[in-house]
């Protein structure tokens, strides 16, 4: 899959997450955990690209999670692009992409993503919040995994 | 580049923030609820409908029973609500009789939940202006306030919850003192009651209900229950912590008072 496909799918999987996101996160949480879907695409689809196709990544991704949530759109798109950029240099660093490193780096994904977030509109309690964002990140991790086995089957070049 | 996406965030930001501020959804948080919103309606259905079939097969025969009970239960609220109708259709001949003003009966919208962002304290609900929605509506259920609705669409509207640390309400507790105070979010299972005045007397327990010190939300909507007290001699006020009676995540049906 190459050039514009690529984009069209990377659009098509961050636009499910975000439905899945507002239509069925709350109800799967576990223990407490709730999935950050859109996050969790964010991961494998930014360590699967450039570094500027991460930042891209992540900017549609919070500008689709600040839209829906009606949350000011500034915050998640800064949050998310970041995370996004920062995800994908861990292509440059030379890991050998296994599904280890696939679930720890969307949790790093998702952490990094929700401290800028917190440091960019801090919430009422920051215990809670950083406490409700680890087990978002453990959550995210197992999610990424399948999807990245999904990525890498279509990505990988022919 | 990322540079580039940041600043554009600011501006998106910023435009949003307007939008809000008279009222309605930015251009482009209205296209992505457009696309999304479908979609997000479609996974909730199949995740409501496996939820309850698996229910159904594991809770079969308590089902049942259960049936039954609500079938007399039903019965039972159609002879109340016929006693009801009786007793209000009697109050207005009163105030009639006494040359007060109707009393307003509020129209009641039913809505649906299609959106719920747990971070944001924010729901979307599928009735809009189509169906007599505006903003500053509360948006309640059987067990009370879920939230103000914040924006009004065509179709669908969004609420911010009761949760909410950035939304105020009026509310007073509902003992043989009365005390009027705001109410704000703190947490999912914890608002702040900030009291007017002092030195009443409220006990942890204590019902808070809407004040309806307002022109959009009417009198006596419960809220939750005191859970704890704390007083603030500094500025003479007393704060009363407060636990929602909505469990808000299980909300999926909400009525919409005009």
């Amino acid at each position: 899959m190459k050039g514009l496909a690529r984009v069209a799918f990377c659009i098509g999987v961050l636009v499910v997450a975000s439905a899945m996101q507002i239509a069925v996160a709350a109800q799967i949480s576990i223990f407490g955990a709730t999935p950050d879907f859109i996050l969790a695409a964010i991961g494998p689809l930014s360590v699967s690209i450039s570094p500027r196709g991460g930042a891209a990544v992540g900017f549609l991704g919070g500008l689709l999670q600040g839209a829906l949530a009606g949350a000011d759109l500034t915050h998640y798109v800064i949050s998310r692009c970041l995370a996004g950029f920062f995800t994908s240099l861990t292509r440059g660093i030379g890991l050998e992409l296994s599904i280890a490193v696939i679930a720890v780096t969307t949790a790093a994904c998702t952490i990094v993503g929700q401290l800028l977030l917190m440091f960019l509109a801090p919430p009422p309690e920051i215990m809670r919040f950083v406490g409700a964002t680890i087990g978002t990140a453990i959550y995210n991790g197992v999610i990424a995994i399948p999807l990245y086995m999904l990525l890498r089957r279509l990505f990988r070049p022919k | 580049m990322v540079a580039l996406f940041c600043v554009i965030g600011v501006f998106l930001g910023k435009w949003q923030n307007a939008s809000r501020t008279a009222g309605h959804l930015d251009p482009i948080s209205r296209f992505t609820q457009a696309v999304v919103g479908p979609l997000a309606g479609l996974f909730r259905s199949s995740e409501n409908g496996f939820a309850e079939f698996m229910q159904g097969v594991v809770r079969a025969s308590s089902l049942a029973a259960e049936n039954r009970k609500l079938r007399s239960q039903v019965a039972a609220a159609a002879l109340y609500l016929d006693t009801e109708r009786l007793l209000s259709q009697r109050i207005e001949d009163l105030r009639k009789t006494l040359q007060l003003p109707p009393s307003g009966d509020r129209g009641r919208i039913p809505a649906i939940v299609i959106g719920y962002i747990p971070y944001e304290n924010r729901m979307t609900l599928n009735a809009g202006k189509a169906q007599g929605v505006s903003v500053g509506h509360p948006a309640v259920t059987g067990d009370g306030l879920v939230g103000v609705v914040q924006t009004v669409e065509s179709g669908t509207c969004q609420v911010s919850l009761v949760t909410s640390p950035t939304l105020r309400i009026g509310a007073m507790t509902q003992n043989e003192h009365p005390q009027a105070g705001l109410l704000k979010g703190e947490s999912p299972d914890r608002l702040i009651l900030e009291f007017l005045e002092s030195g009443q007397a409220v006990k942890v327990g204590d019902w808070v209900v809407t004040s309806g010190f307002s022109e959009r939300i009417p009198r006596g909507i419960p809220i939750g229950r005191v859970n704890g007290l704390e007083n603030t001699q500094d500025y003479g006020a007393k704060k009363a912590y407060v636990f929602p009676s909505v469990r808000i995540a299980r909300v999926q049906e909400v009525f919409i008072l005009k």
